[in-house]
């Protein structure tokens, strides 16, 4: 178990070097010139070599890359060529809305995706189910932004020409300023966010309780005299959940780019919107920063659902 | 010697029969076929119409207010907030879609044949790294990456092509793979191996025949992902750019305008919709005629 | 060796799995085993003792932990894939399962026409036209060409396989329990082809099966398998009616006779217990723990497969008190 915890440790460490590297060469290939970018369009050649110097372009790129890679490890993510912040504090004062509204995104579409699945299954081809397929299709069919329109013209804008305002159209608020607030303000991103997969997971759901439902030690279960709620909830539901958990695992990837179209949808001032906004004003660092920063909490987060999955299932830590 | 020669009928000439049978598959092919029409006679009919998608029709395509029309009798659609018509922008649109649609999925898809069967077949170290570099671009964040590959190479309709196609293969790949690693395992493989056969020639008459199945059953499925991806890098401005009207770049104009022109939401999110539906429920119709066992998304009664 | 030795297997093993991991599996553990030309020689033993394991190592479909197989005077045991190439085409396999041997993508034309696309022997009409005549020789209808394995039975798909084993008329063909799948009407059937093949094309056979009556049939020469080693072999006849080895008398007691009468006068000799994992073999004669006979020497000392009766050089056991008379077996 502690050799598979090692294994997977070093794993993720190769991946975030790997994706340095590629992240790195991407920056450096940059048709672009950095130092006139920052020095300006109007700046002399004398200006932009001082700034190429200053930035240490000039040099080869081994070093470069050397360099970048000990900040990196320092925790310097450089300096934005926007507005010369250091991009490490832009993103922390980012990083709270993109959490809240990924953490709640998620378990929205996990309480919804499962429980629309259960229902599903305990009541297979009744009205129900049926109208659980069409969510289905219609989730899987319709792009997250589309999504988030629709939101905002059904619930935000139509209900607030009706003089309903309980669902604010964007903006952010502090959890610490006004929690109400803060999740009146997600509550439109958040469904968003959950309704496109919750869909997916309602199918695996509803598909993973069926199989379980039809295994003998289920029946054996109810033919013992249990009550069919208790069979599903207490006996079948805990092999059921086994691939949702995987499929997870998997998605911490999309749950981001989820976080970066809503972001944008509501115009919620978190990572997402911050790295549509670099790449339209070619501010290269912060959107390394991101990248990283993003890099990061996906391997991370792998990590941590295979460590879980070893838990669960005691086969796979015994390498 | 008699010529005539009996044909048998593959199993996938039956599951072409059996999809006809199908009226859900056979609704959604009529629909691709219809929207193909439509995007290859997109200018034909903007001729018929008399609009074009990029001329900007100030006088009778906005009110005196500024503001765009609604749906009417000249323009069908609407009008956006530069006095395009929406209804010929949408058709142009549907030319973007599907073509970035089928070429990054076909690419996305050789490519990923190519890797899956490499890995499947040969296992050991080419395999660990290939399977696990499959896993990991599975497990990126894609839109993240695309977009800071976008912000690198400026967009446009290749390097939308590009980058979806990149991102979609480790799916194709890995699916390739597990049905590889089971192919190889069977005894005709065994057979064809005592007979002499080289790896190459292995891979591409016996493995590859079996393949076919699930690989179109996935391309069909991967379509309307892509054609979801390509609207979603349009909508944020990192796929095709304004004045080529893609029906992402028009959805994200509606943001801004929503309020005023309903419209604008409506149309190209309808065309959006209706072209993902009609792929996915293809998708799903061709998975249960090649394969009746397994269960439909969308059951006839 | 004379020149009329086509294969000659000495002391083939073949274990699986690493030492770091675990227990090896000693699937074929130290056979030697000889095939001259035109002969059948059958090979009999239960399921797992090594059978198939040897096949597929002799026809290097698999590779041998230690130990060489000579084919037609030449050592093929490390032979690379392209110098095996030229080998193939004069040592061939039959496969047991008639549905999994023939990948079902295929066309039967295409599938038979194999062995002469990959050795690039016939091409287009000609190839078509060979292939037809192959058809044609083990009974199928030619105008099937296009159909695919699906469309025929069991019976007649391992009548495909012979064909495409025989396609380039080698000398020594493998037979991997080739009609244990098929119903007993059948079996006989495509036995009577595989004979009726050897006559016409000179074919040696190697003929795997764990059917005591099917191998008696059709082989020149027997050999019994037990837990990875050859523990007799004999001619056909000499085996069947004056088995020396306790294993081999056990087995064909065992095996059902069709006269109620001859089967109640014949004496059961019971063996006890399973066979043992090849993972863990028991020491010296690796029957003795079920052996009736069995010995102090017998756990002690492997014994060698030899012939015990000078007067019979041809008969070779591997036991230290072979069986004289059966009565001695019966308690």
């Amino acid at each position: 178990m502690f050799r598979f915890l090692i294994r997977r440790l070093l794993f993720g460490v190769l991946v975030l070097w790997l994706i340095s590297i590629a992240v790195f060469t991407l920056f450096f290939v940059a048709p672009h010139d950095p130092a006139r970018t920052i020095a300006g369009r109007q700046a002399t050649a004398q200006t932009v070599a001082l700034v190429q110097h200053r930035l240490g372009l000039d040099q080869p790129i081994p070093v470069q890359y050397w360099h970048f890679l000990t900040r990196l490890a320092h925790g310097d993510l450089g300096y934005s060529y926007y507005n010369s912040e250091p991009v490490r504090s832009l993103i922390f004062a980012r990083l709270p809305v993109t959490l809240s509204l990924t953490l709640g995104g998620a378990v929205l579409w996990l309480l919804l995706g499962v429980s629309i699945g259960i229902t599903a299954a305990r009541h297979p081809r009744s009205l129900l189910d049926r109208a659980a397929t069409v969510f289905v299709l219609g989730g899987l069919s319709m792009p997250t932004f589309l999504v988030g329109l629709l939101l905002l013209y059904t619930l935000f804008f139509r209900l607030h020409l009706a003089g309903i305002d309980a669902f604010p159209g964007g903006g952010y608020v502090p959890f610490a300023a006004s929690p109400v607030q803060w999740a009146q303000h997600l509550l439109l991103p958040w469904l968003t966010l959950a309704l496109v997969s919750a869909a997916t997971y309602s199918r695996l759901t509803r598909g993973s309780l069926l199989e379980v439902l039809g295994e003998d030690y289920v029946r054996t279960a109810r033919s013992k005299g249990i009550s069919e709620r208790r069979v599903v909830y207490r006996h079948a539901l805990r092999s059921a959940l086994t691939p949702v958990v995987t499929q997870l695992g998997i998605d911490v990837g999309a749950l981001l780019g989820g976080a970066i179209i809503t972001e944008n949808v509501f115009g919620l001032p978190g990572l997402g919107q911050l790295a549509v906004q670099s790449v339209t004003t070619q501010d290269l660092p912060v959107v390394v920063g991101i990248v990283l920063v993003a890099a990061f909490f996906v391997v991370a987060a792998n990590i941590v659902v295979d460590l879980l999955y070893a838990v669960l299932d005691p086969r796979v830590g015994r390498r | 010697m008699s010529a005539t020669l009996i044909e048998g009928r593959s199993s996938l000439r039956l599951a072409l029969a059996r999809l006809r049978r199908d009226r859900v598959a056979m609704v959604s092919t009529a629909t691709i076929l219809l929207l193909v029409v439509v995007a290859l006679a997109a200018p034909l009919i903007a001729h018929l119409v008399g609009h074009d998608p990029t001329t900007q029709y100030r006088a009778t395509g906005l009110t005196p207010s500024g503001l765009p029309v609604a749906p009417n009798r000249h323009f069908w659609f609407g009008t956006d907030n530069l006095g395009r018509d929406v209804f010929i922008r949408v058709i142009y649109g549907t030319r973007v879609s599907l073509l970035v649609g089928v070429v990054s999925t076909l690419l996305a898809v050789v490519l990923g044949v190519v890797v899956g069967v490499t890995a499947g077949y040969w296992q050991g170290a080419v395999d660990t790294i290939l399977a696990r570099g499959m896993d990991v671009v599975l497990s990126f964040p894609f839109l993240l990456f695309a977009i800071a590959l976008v912000s690198v190479a400026g967009p446009s309709i290749v390097v939308s092509v590009c980058v979806i196609a990149f991102f979609s293969f480790a799916a194709v790949g890995r699916i390739v793979r597990g049905q590889t690693l089971s192919i190889r395992e069977r005894e005709y493989v065994e057979a064809a191996r005592s007979l002499g056969a080289g790896d190459l020639r292995i891979m591409v008459v016996d493995v590859l025949p079996n393949l076919v199945a699930p690989v179109i059953v996935y391309t069909t499925l991967l379509i309307p992902t892509a054609i979801v991806f390509e609207a979603t890098l349009s909508f944020l401005g990192m796929g095709v750019v304004p004045p080529t009207p893609t029906w992402g770049n028009m959805l994200s104009d509606a943001l801004q305008y929503y309020q005023v022109a309903w419209w604008f939401i409506l149309f190209p999110g309808l065309a959006l919709l209706i072209t993902t539906l009609a792929f996915n429920l293809l998708g799903d119709g061709i998975r249960d005629a090649l394969d009746p066992a397994t269960e439909r998304l969308f059951a006839e009664k | 060796m004379s020149a009329d030795v086509l294969l000659h297997a000495d002391n083939v093993v073949k274990h699986f799995g690493s030492a770091r991991r675990g227990p090896l599996v000693r699937a074929v553990d130290g056979v030697s085993l000889t095939v001259h030309r035109g002969e059948t020689v059958g090979l009999v033993g239960e399921t797992g003792c090594g059978k198939s394991t040897l096949a597929r190592c002799l026809t290097r479909l698999y590779e041998l932990s230690s130990g060489t197989v000579r084919f037609a005077g030449r050592d093929i045991s490390q032979l690379s894939r392209r110098q095996l190439a030229p080998v193939r085409r004069d040592l061939q396999m039959i496969f047991q399962d008639p549905y999994g041997s023939l990948n079902p993508r295929r066309r039967v034309g295409s599938i038979i026409g194999d062995p002469f696309a990959i050795h690039g022997v016939a091409d287009g009409p000609e190839r078509r036209r060979r292939v037809q005549d192959l058809m044609r020789l083990v009974g199928l209808n030619p105008e099937h060409y296009n159909r695919y394995p699906s469309e025929f039975s069991g019976g007649q798909r391992q009548r495909i396989g012979v064909a495409r084993a025989v396609a380039l008329h080698p000398q020594l063909v493998v037979c991997d329990e080739p009609v244990s799948a098929l119903d007993v009407s059948i079996q006989a059937q495509v036995i009577n082809l595989l004979d009726d093949l050897q006559h016409e094309l000179g074919l040696a056979y190697l003929f795997i099966s764990h059917d005591l009556s099917v191998v008696r049939h059709v082989s020149d020469r027997v050999a019994v398998m037990y837990l990875g080693q050859v523990v007799e072999t004999a001619p056909a006849r000499q085996l069947y009616d004056h088995p020396r080895h306790p294993y081999t008398a056990a087995l064909l007691s065992a095996a059902p006779v069709a006269d109620p009468d001859l089967a109640d006068r014949r004496e059961r000799i019971l063996i006890t217990g399973d066979v043992p994992s090849p993972v863990a073999p028991p020491s010296g004669c690796r029957f003795h723990p079920r052996c009736p006979k069995a010995q102090h020497r017998c756990t002690a000392e492997a014994p060698a497969l030899l012939a015990r009766d000078p007067a019979d050089a041809a008969h070779l056991t591997a036991c230290h008190f072979p069986v004289g008379d059966l009565s001695e077996l019966v308690p």
